[in-house]
Order: C-alpha cells, then structure tokens, then sequence
C-alpha cells in the first residue's frame, strides 16, 4: 500500500520534471537550435523522399557533392516531415513535436524503465528513478538542448536495443528477436550511426563476457553469433545499403572531410571531458553548454559513482545471472568512463591510438559521445544499489528507517538529482529549452527569392543564418567556408581582382549580410558583436561592382551585375533550356553547337558527371557520352562532340548504385516483416 | 612520482596481498568521499588524482568478482 503511494508519487515527480525542463515543447512557437534546423513551408514543399548520390545544397557548400557517405539520415530527416507536410499540410512547429520532439520525450521515460523491469523484476519502487538518470542526466540534456535531436533518438533506442540482444543470449534461437534487433538497430542506424557504433560496442563486450562465464559449449557459441551478432548486423547492412553501396563500390572513403574532423590534432582539441567530469556523469560544457567553455567539477555529482559502485558490495547473495549484469554494467561503466575523456590523462595516447587504428573509430573526434556507456551503467546500478541500500535499512527492524528506508531513500535520491541539475528547472539553460520566433525579415526575403524563377546562388556573408532556407533553385554559400578564403570573415577574398568572376561563374546572384538575430555569427570573445555587422556592411558598400538591391530590416541584400546560369558557355547562346529533373539528373538543350565548344556545369567537379545526347541514349549509342573535365580545377565542363541542335541529358553515375542499394535496403525491409509474421502465426 | 602516486602504491600493494574484491571496492568509495571536499576547496591535483586511483580500486574489484564468478 505504502509502496503504491510512493510509487505515484516518484512518477508524479518525474513527469513535472519533464514538463519543466521541456515546458516550451509544449507551447506554441518554433524550437530550434544548434543542428535542429527550421523548415519553412517552402523547403517543407522541396523535401523529397528518394535519395540522391549528389546534393546540390548544404554540403560543400552549396556546390555540391557525392553526399552518399553521409546519407545515412536521410529517411529519419525526410520522412515523416515529408508525410505530414505534403499529405496534411502542417507546418514545421507541428511537425517536429509530432515526428521527433515528443517520440524522444516517451523515449527516454518509457524505456529505461521497461528495460530495468525486464532484467530486475524483484526491485520494487526504484526502476522508477530510471527515466531521471537516463532521460535528465547533464549529458544527455546538453545533447537535446544543443539541438542535436537524432542523436537523442538514437540514445533513447540504445538502452531498448541493449535489452534485446540481452534477451537474445538467453533465448540464442529466437528468430523473430534476431530480426527484430536487427531492423531496430537500422532504425537506429538511421539516425545516428555513431551511437550505433557505441550500442554494438556494448553489445558486443556482452556477449563475449557472456560467454566468457559460461561453460564452454562451441555449439552454443556458434548460435549466439549467428542470432545474436551475424543476423542482426547483416540486416543493419542491407537496410543501410542505400548508402553503403553507392559509397563502398565509389572507393569513396567513409571518413567525415576536412582536418577538423580527422587528424589528432582535433582529438585532442575536443576533448573538453576530464576524468573527474566522466566519472561523474557530468557533461564539461553544463549548462552553459557554450563551445569551448567548460567548469570546475561540481562535488556533489561524485554521489552517482559512489551510489553506482556501492552496488558492487550488494552481490554478495545474489543469483548468478544478477551477479553477471551487476559485473557487466560495471565494466561497461569503467570503459565509458575511460573513454569519454578523450586524449586527457590518464593514459589518454590510448584513445589517440584507437582514433588512429581502430576500424571506425575515427568516427569519434568528439569523444563525450562514450556519456552514453556511463549513462547505460549507472542507469542500472544506481537503482539496484538503492534498492539494495533500503532493503538493508528495512532489514533492521529496531530503526525508524525500517519501515520508511525505500519511500525516503527514493525522494531524497529524487531531491539530490533536482537539485544537481536545477539549472536546467529555472530555465539556466538556453538553446531547444527555449521557444523562438522567425524574424519575420527572413520570411520576406524568402518571399524576394521565390518570386524569381530563373537558377542563381546567394553568397552570405560571413556565413549563413539558421533562418535561411536553402532552396534548390537558389542553394545558398558561406563566404567562410568558400576554399579561397583564409581569414576568418573572407572579407578580404572578396577585394581580390578576380572576385567578381569567380563568383559570377559559380552563378552567384546576391551576396547577403544576415540579421544575427541569435548572436552566433558576429562574435567577439562568444559575444554578439555589433561593429562586425557594421563593418562587414561597410566593406561591401566599398566593393565598386556590388550593388546594394534591398534590405529587409538588418539582412542586407547586394547585387552582382550579371551572373551566369547553372550551366553556360563562353560561348554566346550555346546554352538555350535547362530541366532539372533531380540533383542527379538534368537536360539541356544547346543551339548551334561546334564540336571543341565548351559547357561548364556550375558544381564542384567530379569525374563521375557524364553528358549524352538523348537521342543517343534512346539507342543505346554510348560512345558519344561525354565525360566532365575540370574547368579551372573547380567546376565541372563538358566538351561538346557534335554540331547542331540537340538535348544533352546530363547525369551523376553514382545515382545507379544509389537505385540499386534502395533495392536492397527495401526489399530487406519487407522479407523481414513477412519472416516475422510467418514466424509468429506458425507459434 | 608524486607523495599520492606512492601511497595510492602502498596500499595497492596491500590490497592485492589480501585479495579482497570488497577492500577494493571500500578503498575506492572511500578516494571519492575524500576527493568531493577536494574538488570543492579546488585542490585540485590531489582530487583528480583519488578520481584515477578510485576507479583502478574499481577495476581490480570488478576484475576478481569476473574470476570468482567464473571458477563458481
């Protein structure tokens, strides 16, 4: 009876807790920040569900690229905004709580505490106090918060996809959860690879100290890797296969670009977690959670490694089979901890040499990803060692605490882990924890770019709002991020003699200055900087052939006098119609061509661009193709072999393997299910 | 070396003498207990360094539970 009560109280408590730290999910208005990114109705109108080999936008840099290799979120980023957009035109604040916000939130609090329940049923009252340490844990809220919400999906799924190997390793021939992991582990896949990785790390560790502590039976090994290891990650393979296939068979390296995310240099540079911060569940940047700034440690988050590790003295009489989880979450928690950390002491040359030689691991520059192993231990053994703790107390039956030790161990653990993170309850912590409004200049200077039909890009300067909303027949630049530039603001880049040109071939329209309206883009010491905006106003007045167009409040827009189209020639004319078709496939139609004429297509260049005539590619006459060459190192032309008049269908290569991996990847899909069925109905 | 590095080595020493999974795991909740004023009173070398030999404490702990589980 007094358990019940204690019971829905801790569960009332937890749900308020929820409701306050995500209280503006729950009101009307916009949630956006860091990588959770705004959709207006207009990019909801360009979502598409198939996947492409090259995107035109938001990768380098609104040149485009072969995005294959980091296609892996496609369907979690596409579909449900692309069903509830196109089907029941709702906008963006609906569908983000509906597809992801509020998924995550049942997530977090339903499945810690299914898992806990399923593996210790005998603790009473504690499994409750799951969703608090694995759903409002400083780490995980700096996650959410920082906008990287898919993450966060895929954290929520990891807990749930640990519990089904588990179960897989007491029942190894049971087909149906095989699979079942399986296609649960692709959902995950789909939205965030990396926890992915962390999840079949864990999984992995079990299943070997699983076997480690039994018997050794060959036979029985055999069949817990072929369902527990072999079924599951070959049915992650296949239904990744829209994006493994293109990428493997390209040669394409899967490996994140640039220095910034695969040298030691970076390892070291983001390993902000110092051992003391692991060990206490205590994400560095909290609450802050400003890039770079981290805290002293707060003592009273070293009770969780204390509480956690007490657990370890409760084995004693316990079952074998419980003595076995205690032990693994504790080696699994001691891993984390050790990871996490990154490069710092002690031993950090360790996970330096896992960066550079483990498969995969490279994947890792940000190493408070590990959170997530610390995050699965104390998850379970901090109830487990409270319960232990009370049943001890109960046990001394001449005590005040015997009657009352779970009820008050429960609220006293509950008030500790409020207070520790109390920040985030008085509305300390900013980012998604906060409603925000569109400026609405941004919304009329979507409305200026829609009303023009014709293909251009526009250069922001410095870099890119989160407001803006990049379209396909106008994808947008960031002057930073343009690979000619090495200072900072790439102002000076745009004083060259050679500016105007090589904006112009690149079919740069407008350069446009934004409204900092979040104070991220002109910043001083993490501050917004006013005199960076007026300077960088000032500068493009001074440039002689930029025209100031429009302004809409503070976004100021500038003109170039001309620019070339998506693909143009020096040659007058040459160039008559364009039909997009998709990013991987256009027709253009030339007038009066000369074999030796040129026709530059304005993307990134890449070998795999081809161009035919149609009629040629109606009968399968293939010696006419016409592979792109580099013009000027840069963007992609094509040398023209005929005279005349005729449409040239240019097209992306890739995109076949593309075709070929969604083949498989849906065909996984459904020969799964009709497994699962026939397994089931044959029960 | 420093004066922590050699005393966290003495009694190291001793309790793998002993042998007793529990003694480890008392001799790391007791590093963490000490380490929290630490931290507080921003000592902090000798904090972070209870941190380090809390969780070796740990780790020898869980390592001789694994052995006894499995020869049992």
């Amino acid at each position: 009876m007094l358990n019940g009560k204690v019971n829905i109280f801790i569960i009332l408590i937890i749900l308020i807790l929820f409701l306050i730290i995500f209280k503006s999910w729950f009101v009307n208005g916009l949630v956006i920040g860091g990588d959770f990114t705004y959709y207006s109705a207009t990019r909801l109108s360009n979502l598409q569900l198939q996947t492409y080999a090259w995107a035109a936008m938001w990768t380098n840099n609104g040149m485009g690229g072969f995005i294959s290799t980091y296609s892996w979120p496609h369907f979690s980023i596409t579909f449900f905004p692309y069903l509830l957009s196109h089907f029941l035109n709702f906008e963006w604040s609906f569908i983000e709580r509906v597809a992801y916000l509020y998924p995550l939130l049942g997530s977090l609090v339903a499945i810690p505490y299914f898992v806990f329940r399923k593996i210790f049923s005998n603790v009473k009252v504690f499994y409750l106090l799951t969703p608090l340490i694995f759903g409002l844990n400083t780490y995980i809220l700096m996650v959410i918060f920082g906008g990287q919400i898919f993450l966060s999906l895929a954290y929520s799924l990891s807990l749930l996809l640990f519990y089904l190997f588990y179960k897989q390793t007491l029942n190894p021939k049971n087909l149906n959860n095989s699979i079942l992991t399986g296609l649960l582990l692709g959902l995950q896949g789909m939205l965030d690879i990396r926890i992915t990785y962390i999840t079949l790390t864990g999984v992995v560790l079990y299943i070997l100290f699983d076997t480690l502590l039994d018997r050794f039976n060959l036979r029985l090994i055999l069949i817990k890797f072929v369902y527990c290891l072999l079924i599951p990650i070959s049915l992650l393979l296949l239904i990744h296969s829209y994006w493994l296939v293109p990428t493997l068979l390209l040669d394409r390296s899967i490996q994140p670009p640039g220095e910034g995310y695969s040298t030691l240099e970076a390892v070291r540079y983001f390993s902000f977690a110092k051992f003391e911060n692991t060990v206490s569940l205590l994400h560095p940047n909290w609450p802050e959670n400003i890039f770079g700034k981290t805290y002293f440690l707060r003592p009273e988050f070293l009770i969780l490694p204390i509480i956690s590790f007490l657990s370890l003295l409760f084995m004693g009489k316990a079952e074998k089979k419980e003595k076995k989880i205690i032990l693994f979450f504790s080696v699994i928690t001691l891993i984390g901890i050790f990871l996490a950390k990154g490069t710092n002491d002690p031993f950090g040359y360790i996970y330096a040499i896992l960066f550079e030689k483990f498969p995969g691991f490279i994947i890792f520059r940000d190493s408070t990803k590990w959170y997530l192993l610390i995050v699965w231990g104390y998850t379970i053994l901090i109830p487990y060692s409270l319960w232990n703790m009370a049943e001890y107390l109960r046990k001394r039956k001449k005590s005040f605490l015997s009657k009352t030790s779970v009820g008050l161990l429960a609220i006293v653990f509950l008030l500790f882990w409020a207070i520790s993170i109390r920040q985030a309850l008085l509305g300390g912590v900013d980012g998604l924890a906060k409603i925000k409004k569109i400026p609405p200049d941004y919304l009329k200077l979507e409305e200026f770019l829609n009303s023009r039909d014709d293909y251009f890009r526009t250069l922001w300067v410095p870099a890119r709002s989160r407001y803006e909303n990049n379209l396909i027949n106008h994808p947008s630049i960031n002057l930073i991020l343009l690979g000619e530039n090495k200072d900072l603001y790439g102002l000076s880049f745009l004083r060259r003699e050679n500016a105007l040109s090589f904006l112009q071939e690149r079919s740069v329209k407008y350069i446009i200055v934004p409204y900092d309206s979040e104070g991220e883009i002109f910043m001083t010491d993490r501050k917004y900087d006013e005199d960076k905006y007026l300077q960088t106003i000032m500068v493009l007045r001074d440039i002689g052939w930029l025209r100031e167009n429009k302004e809409f409040g503070k976004i100021k827009v500038f003109e170039l006098p001309t620019t070339q189209d998506h693909f143009w020639s020096k040659k007058e004319n040459l160039v008559s119609k364009i039909n997009y078709i998709n990013p991987t496939l256009y027709e253009v139609e030339v007038k009066n061509a000369k074999k030796g004429d040129i026709m530059v297509f304005a993307e990134n260049y890449d070998a795999y661009w081809y161009a035919i005539k149609k009629e040629d590619e109606i009968n399968n006459r293939t010696e006419g193709v016409i592979s792109a060459t580099p013009y000027e190192t840069r963007l992609n032309s094509f040398v023209l072999k005929d005279d005349g008049d005729y449409i040239l269908k240019i097209f992306y290569l890739p995109q076949k393997w593309v075709s070929i991996g969604l083949f498989v990847s849906g065909a996984t899909l459904i020969i799964s299910f009709f497994v699962i069925i026939y397994t089931y109905k044959k029960k | 070396m420093k004066p922590q590095d050699i005393i966290f080595i003495f009694i190291l020493i001793i309790l793998l003498y002993k042998r007793k999974a529990e003694w480890f795991v008392y001799a790391g909740l007791a590093c963490l207990i000490v380490s929290a004023p630490l931290f507080y009173f921003q000592i902090f070398f000798t904090a972070q360094r209870l941190t380090h030999y809390a969780v070796a404490f740990f780790t020898i702990a869980v390592l001789i539970y694994i052995l006894k589980l499995k020869k049992s």
